[in-house]
């Protein structure tokens, strides 16, 4: 058996700084072994520490400036938490909307200019020529929306920088992007988001505004929905892709969108409130749903530094506010140390850690991500979005989503007519019988999650209306600040679960853990060796590029890689102990 | 004295280098509008040189690749990414302007330890440190701009305790340092900046180096004064609010957030005259509180405590002090 190595780093067209280290098979032409690992570091929960609560809402979300709106709402839900600064209904639902408008750009942006690009007639002519002439002769079911009747259309639509469809969503996106702008004052990096509510003037020139902007963003939702799911047909009717990136459907979704209604900032009401969110928080493992307790998912997280650049660190606390226990690895007591030092595939060999989720005495690589979302609340049959306009229901592991007309000069004719999709739990299995998922279904999830989002800014523009229209206008409460107090913000970033744990000592920040949906998806090795869920996933993935190893470009395991979304800036940023050797120069 | 250039049909490189950047910049770039990203690398500005961006990890087609056992073939050392830095640094993409989004991270320790903090990638069995290549690069470009907070200044890396050593462009290269062309490091701050403010300043340093108009000037932290001459508080529509001692007592109300935290009068920073996407999205007139992001000395004091009111001694001469907070609400 030939084996060789091969290194790819950078990894283009995804945020951050990443790598991956793979053996392969030149043979059996599949991949053996694999390593992925953060690049990049810079030290940001040190920076938090002695520093206003609030503050945290402003920096953590400068950890990245892809998907800076969810960061902040999960660093204001731990705030709300900690300084028992409950919002008015208003102010949830325009929080809401920022966090709507934030996806609908991050989802499609990722589909058509970040990964899109793999699967795009320029590569494919490059990597895999025989893709081409099947596309050639493969026609597109879902042509009436997308306007492409066969797939060699379609694939040179996504050509990067001057294909139809790279050029025109990359326009669309944009006005989700002032939509956000429109709540957040700016996007990226929010300055709206603030303990106890909304830093917002908001009347009835914004509301109008925004639900003109949601229309538009409907029509962009309509969409990315055709446009993969063709592609997902025909990568496997046509090229059986079947086998890249599988993995059993082990997932984490902490749920996300609160209801204006529920949500009170309480530690002790978090399950109450956490299930009625519009997307159901939820653990899946092997297939199967284990809970939508979103305080039982948030006690059994857990951290491993084993093969990461830090060494071990001491507890802070026993238990938490109720009196439950707090493992040494979990978030709220984690304190990491870094040390950076030669990489070494058997040691340490990244600047990620491996977060892990603890169940019946194991602990489980769980992967986030939209497929995780769409998975849970499928599965679990309990959120419910209706609106006037748009409307999802979900239940009997399906989950049906339905969009308005949306007429609109920005909107291609085609893209007008009301339309509804419906999407299924994937029958894909491994060879054992374990419900599985792979690389077509990440992408088509996310596709069909950007639809959900569309539906849901139509509900909550809705619900702030209804405040409006009842007088209900407060956008903030005022609270006091307590001097000890412990909080914890769990959402989802476009990438999946995203969680910030802070406590506060002396009114001021005393510790602060985030643990990001790239952090579970990249993840080394844990103590035990098990791998992280991209690891697994790269793992055993055949290979189709049609030239020699010489000339392979690791294609295959990038199109792995990028169905996951990753975000390497959010998943480094840890939190350092004594060092400070540059101390910061003042300028003025 | 700067040399200008002036031949017709000559291609400029972009490098854009992510050292430790959040990719905030890049995103805030595809806001821009009139002209638009595209509309430059589309060649449809007049009076620009064509330009083309050969290096930008979050944009471009190709990737990294090292096979480590096994010699490297055409198709898969053509399509390699990080050769790409390499031909730069050797002339073979002159004339190049070098982008830098992202603090600079300083290396001495982590190398002395074997590993790094900040890595473009691995070429060759080389880790690509962004510090290195930052200085390389900026040797060979005909400007070096500093797109973003963190690579003005250092950003919230660089805020207390700057764990990894982190600083700005400048303060790597030195503050009077100048490109071989006589171009200073210029710095282009804000959290991120906003697209259009890139796209002026890239565009007009282009017109610059072709000899159409002066070099921008620039003020005593490199900031070009055509966008960075004002503070938030003179621009603020609810400055007038301000002088009359309306300051908000709850957030949501019509007045002025100084009582808030706006750093506002101590803040210099464009925004209000150009909004972040199409002319929306400003922050004290939508009644949010200015945290001072573009500042050098961002996110530590004057800055931090964001929500807490600035205290009167710092506030300059010609703002003016409000005498009382939160009164003369209208009930």
């Amino acid at each position: 058996m030939t084996k060789h190595e091969i290194i790819l780093d950078p990894i283009t067209r995804i945020e951050g700084h990443m790598g991956v280290h793979a053996v392969l098979d030149d043979e059996k032409r599949k991949v053996v072994e694999s390593h992925c690992y953060s690049t990049m570091f810079r030290g940001f929960e040190k920076i938090l520490v002695g520093r206003e609560p609030s503050d945290a809402i402003f920096i953590t979300q400068r950890i990245c400036g892809v998907c800076p709106v969810v960061h902040a709402y999960a660093s204001t839900l731990a705030n709300d938490m900690a300084l028992n600064a409950p919002p008015p209904p208003l102010a949830i639902s325009l929080r809401d909307l920022t966090d709507c408008a934030e996806l609908l750009y991050d989802h499609a942006i990722h589909l058509f200019q970040l990964a899109g690009p793999e699967y795009s007639e320029v590569i494919l002519s490059k990597f895999n020529r025989s893709w081409i002439d099947k596309a050639r002769e493969y026609r597109c079911e879902y042509k009436d929306i997308h306007g492409y009747s066969t797939m060699y259309d379609l694939l040179k639509a996504l050509n990067p920088l001057e294909g139809q469809l790279y050029l025109y969503t990359l326009k669309l996106e944009r006005e989700a992007r002032k939509l956000a702008s429109l709540l957040g004052a700016k996007h990226p990096h929010i300055n709206t988001f603030v303990p106890g509510g909304m830093a917002r003037k908001w009347g009835i020139s914004e509301t109008e505004k925004a639900l003109s902007l949601i229309f538009v963003l409907a029509g962009l939702a309509k969409l990315t929905v055709a446009v993969w799911e063709d592609i997902s047909k025909f990568l496997y009717d046509a090229i059986n892709y079947d086998e890249v990136g599988i993995r059993a459907a082990n997932l984490l979704c902490y749920g996300t969108v609160d209801d204006s209604e529920s949500y009170n900032a309480r530690y002790e009401d978090m399950d109450l409130w956490g299930e009625k969110r519009l997307f159901t928080p939820g653990v899946v493992i092997n297939g199967e749903l284990i809970t939508t307790k979103l305080k039982e998912i948030h006690l059994n997280v857990r951290q491993d530094v084993s093969h990461s650049y830090y060494e071990k660190w001491d507890r802070e606390i026993d238990e938490d506010l109720q009196g439950n226990k707090i493992a040494a690895e979990h978030p709220w007591n984690k304190d990491t140390i870094h040390k950076p030092q030669s990489r070494n595939w058997n040691g340490k060999y990244s600047w990620g850690t491996a977060p892990r989720w603890l169940k019946n005495g194991e602990l489980y690589a769980l992967e986030a991500g939209p497929i995780a979302r769409l998975y849970v609340s499928a599965l679990a049959g309990k959120a419910v979005v209706t609106s006037p306009w748009a409307e999802v229901k979900t239940g009997n592991g399906e989950i049906r989503i339905s969009l308005p007309e949306t007429k609109s000069e920005m909107l291609k004719p085609s893209l007008v007519e009301a339309r509804e999709f419906k999407w299924k739990v994937p029958s894909l299995k491994l060879e054992d019988g374990t419900p599985a998922i792979n690389t077509i279904e990440r992408n088509k999830a996310r596709a069909y999650c950007h639809a959900y989002y569309s539906a849901v800014s139509f509900a909550v523009i809705y619900n702030a209306i209804s405040f409006i229209e009842r007088g209900e206008i407060d956008v903030w409460k005022p609270f006091t600040k307590p001097n000890f107090s412990m909080g914890v913000g769990l959402n989802e970033a476009a990438r999946g679960a995203l969680g910030h744990w802070i406590i506060i000592k002396d009114g001021k920040i005393h510790r602060y853990q985030i643990i990001t949906p790239s952090a579970w998806n990249i993840s080394p090795k844990d103590h035990l060796d098990n791998p992280g869920p991209m690891e697994e996933a790269i793992k055993d993935t055949p290979i189709t590029e049609e030239s020699d190893p010489k000339n392979w470009t690791g294609i295959d395991i990038l199109r792995i890689v990028r169905s996951y979304d990753p975000c390497l800036a959010c998943t480094v940023h840890v939190f350092i102990k004594n060092v400070d050797y540059c101390k910061r120069k003042v300028i003025a | 004295m700067m040399q200008r250039n002036n031949s017709k049909n000559e291609i400029f490189n972009i490098i854009w280098l992510q050292s430790q950047t959040c990719s905030g910049d890049t995103i805030s770039l595809l806001n821009a509008v009139d002209p638009s990203l595209l509309d430059v690398l589309s060649g449809q500005i007049s009076n620009i040189p064509m330009v083309k961006l050969a290096f930008h990890s979050t944009i471009m087609t190709r990737w990294g690749i090292d096979h480590i056992s096994l010699k490297m073939e055409n198709i898969a050392k053509e399509w390699n990414a990080a050769v790409i830095l390499d031909e730069a640094k050797e002339g073979k993409l002159d004339p190049f302007i070098l982008v830098v989004e992202g603090s600079v991270e300083n290396e001495e320790e982590a190398k002395k330890a074997g590993g790094f903090y900040c890595s473009l990638g691995e070429y060759n069995g080389r880790i690509l440190y962004a510090e290195d290549y930052i200085k390389d690069l900026s040797e060979r470009a005909c400007a070096v701009v500093a797109i973003g907070t963190c690579a003005s200044f250092g950003g919230i890396p660089a805020g207390r305790s700057n764990p990894t050593g982190a600083r700005g462009v400048y303060d790597v290269l030195g503050h009077n340092w100048k490109s071989r062309m006589g171009i200073p490091v210029i710095n282009v701050p804000g959290c991120p900046a906003a697209g259009d403010w890139q796209i002026q300043v890239l565009v007009h340093l282009l017109l610059s180096i072709k000899g159409i108009l002066p070099l921008p000037e620039l003020d005593e932290y490199n900031r070009p004064k055509f966008l960075y001459g004002q503070t938030v508080h003179v621009t603020c529509p609810n400055g007038i609010y301000y002088a009359a001692n309306r300051l908000v007592e709850k957030f949501g109300e019509e007045y002025c957030v100084f009582s808030f935290g706006c750093r506002g009068p101590i803040s210099y920073c464009p925004i209000n005259k150009y909004p972040f996407v199409e002319g929306v999205g400003t922050c004290t007139s939508y009644g949010a509180p200015c945290i001072g992001c573009t500042m050098p000395e961002f996110p530590d004091e004057p800055y931090e405590g964001f929500l807490i009111q600035l205290p009167p001694t710092l506030i300059p001469p010609l703002e003016g002090v409000p005498i009382k907070t939160g009164v003369n609400k209208n009930d």
